[in-house]
């Protein structure tokens, strides 16, 4: 007997959730882009499992979308820590709410 | 032999595309050249560049017309490898100095955009027989729904080109900032005629990559790493949650294709699936509502409008808010259909559309700096487009099998009025930049009186803002008249009726720009330190007259727009 | 209790709580390899869904190069001893928590397809799909512009200028 679909969605909605919560609770602009990687891992997951459970042309289908997924995901990476570093040396820090000079 | 020709025939499809897409490396490879005056090895690479894209050029023109049964004359290789030699050296030999740093890469990319544009003009009248398209590569929609965006967003990259050509305060980088811009215009031309989750994902994310580094492109201005900054962070986390809710509707709906999707999800509303597939729903349009800033995913839209640098910020208000459009109301036409479903997802519509007229409104009453005042105004001007996507299905009655259809002229209602909005808002940014280069300020205080002494950009900029505020005769008079029609026909009086009352508020930020241009003598005005190039004003004027233009004869983009609608 | 159920339970404990420590921990480096952790699991979920492929993948390019990148950035900016208690983590995952519970009821009574052993694609059946005509050779291609543009873009930005040597050439000029 394999695993029911349901409990790979369960795991991802917990990565999904987990995500959100780094996002909202730390003041750090790093551990926000870690948020987004668990979110991207969850949203991953269901990919696989509903591709494996919908069979037909869709396995390879979710095998793909995965993969642009994964790729995105490191160039995001690189441009968002690129502008994490150029903020860093104008402001001399990594909370997202310290650069405010574009308040009233 | 016949593969071949499918494949030429599909390359012609995104014609606008692919030329776009060159423009991008020939901007590359202009700048290699450029570069190399001063380094061997960028000019070394910039050769074997050159020599090896003419030998594929040579070699993929042998190919296609070996498959059309042409005759293959081999001088063509040494003619077309010397062509693009000369082509890309020219930049380097006959322009020298650091004035044409700036021009030579911008006027690469007006040529590309114009021949772009020539390539769309052509399709769209192909597609005036079957607005309906084709599909080209299994993935691609070429429609006219499709084909109209991507004129809007070529007209957008030519403006937004022409005005940083004439923006001084971006001193260098202008190749790569270029191929930035270029990129996302790309991005939202496969965004657009997409209707696949994948390609919406690919082109939404090269559409926001590109603009994260072009907001924070003044490398030397603190204001711009923030703007850079807060839209990355923010856009991550949006265009994640997006992602998740793709997953959702990719497994609960059973495929990867927007109306095969809507097929499976129309019965769901009753189903014991209902929960995660309105999770799906609320995570995807959520996501994309953060791309055209509406509340309650706005909050980044003032800060980023006003520290990225304006013609970024132009960009940003135009072409990418129109994009995020195109696909939200691709995607509401599908999530909306199933009964039981097109309630909850016209009044989450409904509500954001309130919520964001009345917030834009009341955030710009009291702003001084102009492009934070646009800003809040475009949020605004989001929340009267949401009225009419809320209204999407008419006055919704069920079709076939009790699903629901869009009605058309709803839909051209939206495409008259992004059209409308992309006029008067390049045109307000643009005499933006032109006035606060004058006044050596972005700031309203310092603008007391300089009406007088810049009174053609400032007559223009008065245009745009009455349009923008929706007085007769001007084109976003018609399309506000639209959207209002559209959404008492869709049953949604009381968002007519907020915002008719939000047009009467906006009246007061939008005069009070014109008040301080032209209420004091010119004697009291700070002086005009610089006065930027003449070409900015010309464009600028052009701009006004189409506003006035498409506003006593609205029918000529009327015409187009609901011709675009039909393919809906 | 399947070995396969078994093997689940395992790498999806690996990869929550991998997740878990990243957002509990009071320092930024044990979170990230907090991260490594979730990343792995997520992986061994590949695995188990019968994607060697991807799950290869997936640790090549997440923990070898995401993470990394992540831990360089950690590296170039300072520590920020504050933030963990400024930070009010234990509310916030109360409610997540909350939320979690009330949506896995929901999630529990879903019917949704079985996923009996179906085969999933190879890497020879991706690599076909991705340069296929009427398969994904557009998104490939889409994809590369992408990367040439955050290349070049993400280079702009990262790149330091010669700042001093510019400003007295400037200078001079003037």
């Amino acid at each position: 007997m394999t695993v029911p679909l349901v409990w790979y969605v369960f795991l991802a909605l917990i990565l999904f959730t987990i995500g959100l919560v780094v996002i909202v609770s730390r003041h750090n602009l790093i551990y926000t882009l870690m948020g987004v990687e668990l979110i991207l891992n969850g949203a991953n997951i269901n990919f696989i499992a509903f591709a494996r459970a919908l069979g037909g042309k869709y396995p390879i289908a979710g095998n793909i979308f995965s993969i642009f997924v994964i790729v995105l995901a490191a160039a995001e990476a690189a441009v968002a820590l690129a502008i994490v570093l150029h903020v860093f040396g104008h402001f001399g820090s990594v909370r997202p709410e310290d650069p405010n000079m574009l308040r009233e | 032999m016949s593969q071949l020709q499918a494949y030429i025939k599909d390359l012609g499809w995104i014609g606008p595309e692919l030329v776009l897409a060159a423009t991008a490396l020939v901007v590359l490879l202009v700048e290699l050249y450029r570069r190399g005056r001063k380094s061997g090895w960028s000019l070394g690479l910039a050769l074997v560049i050159t020599l090896a894209a003419g030998f594929g050029l040579s070699w993929l023109g042998r190919t296609f017309s070996a498959a059309l049964g042409r005759p293959v004359d081999l001088r063509l290789d040494v003619a077309v490898l010397g062509l693009v030699y000369v082509l890309v050296t020219m930049g380097d030999l006959w322009f020298k100095g650091d004035k044409w740093d700036r021009l030579v890469p911008g006027l690469v990319v007006l040529a590309g955009t114009l021949l772009a544009g020539y390539y769309a003009v052509g399709l769209m009248s192909a597609l005036s027989a079957d607005p309906k398209g084709t599909s080209v590569f299994g993935l691609q929609l070429v429609d006219s729904y499709s084909v109209y965006f991507k004129l809007l967003a070529l007209v957008s990259l030519l403006v937004v080109t022409l005005f940083t050509m004439n923006y001084r305060d971006l001193k260098r980088g202008f190749g790569e900032y270029y191929l930035c811009l270029v990129g996302a215009h790309l991005g939202i031309m496969f965004l657009v005629s997409s209707n696949h989750l994948l390609l919406i994902y690919l082109g939404l994310e090269t559409l926001s990559l590109s603009s994260y580094l072009l907001a924070g492109f003044r490398k030397e201005d603190p204001r711009s790493a923030e703007a850079a900054v807060k839209y990355v962070i923010y856009g991550g986390v949006a265009s994640a949650i997006m992602l998740f809710g793709f997953s959702l509707i990719f497994g609960l709906g059973g495929s990867l294709d927007l109306v095969e999707i809507g097929r499976h999800l129309a019965g769901t509303a009753q189903g014991s699936n209902r929960v995660l597939v309105g999770l799906g729903m609320a995570c995807t349009l959520g996501g994309l509502s953060y791309k055209i800033a509406a509340v309650p995913f706005h909050f980044w839209c003032p800060d980023v409008y006003e520290g990225a640098p304006t013609p970024v910020t132009t960009f940003l208000a135009v072409a990418s808010k129109a994009a995020g459009f195109a696909v939200i109301v691709r995607i509401v036409a599908v999530l909306g259909q199933g009964p039981g479903w097109l309630e909850k997802v016209t009044s989450l519509m409904a509500v954001a559309s309130a919520l964001s007229m009345t917030y834009g409104n009341l955030g710009a009453l009291h702003q001084t700096n102009v492009k934070r005042l646009l800003a809040y105004s475009s949020i605004a001007h989001v929340g009267y487009i949401l009225m009419a996507v809320a209204a999407l299905f008419g006055a919704a009655t069920a079709g076939e099998g009790g699903t629901f259809h869009v009605d058309p002229r709803a839909a051209e209602s939206i495409l008259y009025y992004l059209g409308a909005y992309m006029i008067m808002n390049l045109g307000a940014f643009g005499a933006v930049i032109y006035i606060a280069k004058s006044a050596g300020s972005e700031d309203m205080d310092d603008w007391w009186g300089l009406g007088w002494k810049l009174p053609v950009v400032s007559g223009v900029l008065v245009i745009f803002l009455l349009s923008l505020t929706g007085i007769p005769p001007t084109v976003g008079f018609y399309g506000k008249w639209l959207l209002f029609r559209t959404a008492i026909a869709g049953g949604f009086l009381w968002l007519a009726v907020l915002a008719a009352v939000n047009t009467v508020f906006s009246l007061f930020y939008y005069f009070k720009v014109a008040k301080v241009l032209f209420l004091k003598p010119a004697e009291e005005s700070r002086g005009v330190t610089v006065r930027p190039a003449a070409v900015m004003a010309v464009v600028l004027v052009a701009l006004g007259l189409l506003t006035l233009f498409f506003g006593v004869l609205p029918s000529a983009l009327e015409s187009l727009a609901g011709a675009s609608a039909a393919a809906l | 209790m399947t070995a396969e159920f078994l093997a689940f339970l395992v790498v999806a404990a690996a990869a929550v709580s991998g997740a878990l420590i990243t957002l509990w921990s009071k320092s930024i480096v044990r979170s990230a390899f907090g991260l490594i952790l979730a990343f792995l699991g997520v992986a061994g979920v590949y695995a188990l869904l019968g994607c060697a492929f991807l799950a290869i993948t997936q640790l090549v390019v997440y923990v070898g190069g995401v993470v990394v990148l992540y831990l360089f950035g950690v590296m170039l900016t300072p520590p920020d001893l504050e933030e963990r208690r400024a930070s009010r983590v234990s509310f916030w995952a109360a409610l997540g928590l909350v939320s979690l519970v009330l949506f896995s009821i929901s999630l529990f009574g879903t019917r949704l397809p079985s996923s009996q052993g179906k085969p999933m694609g190879d890497a020879a059946g991706i690599g076909e799909a991705l340069l296929t005509r009427d398969a994904y050779l557009l998104p490939f291609e889409i994809a590369s512009i992408l990367l040439l543009v955050v290349l070049v873009g993400a280079v702009h930005l990262a790149r330091r200028e010669k700042k001093k040597a510019q400003e007295n050439a400037e200078g001079e000029e003037a």
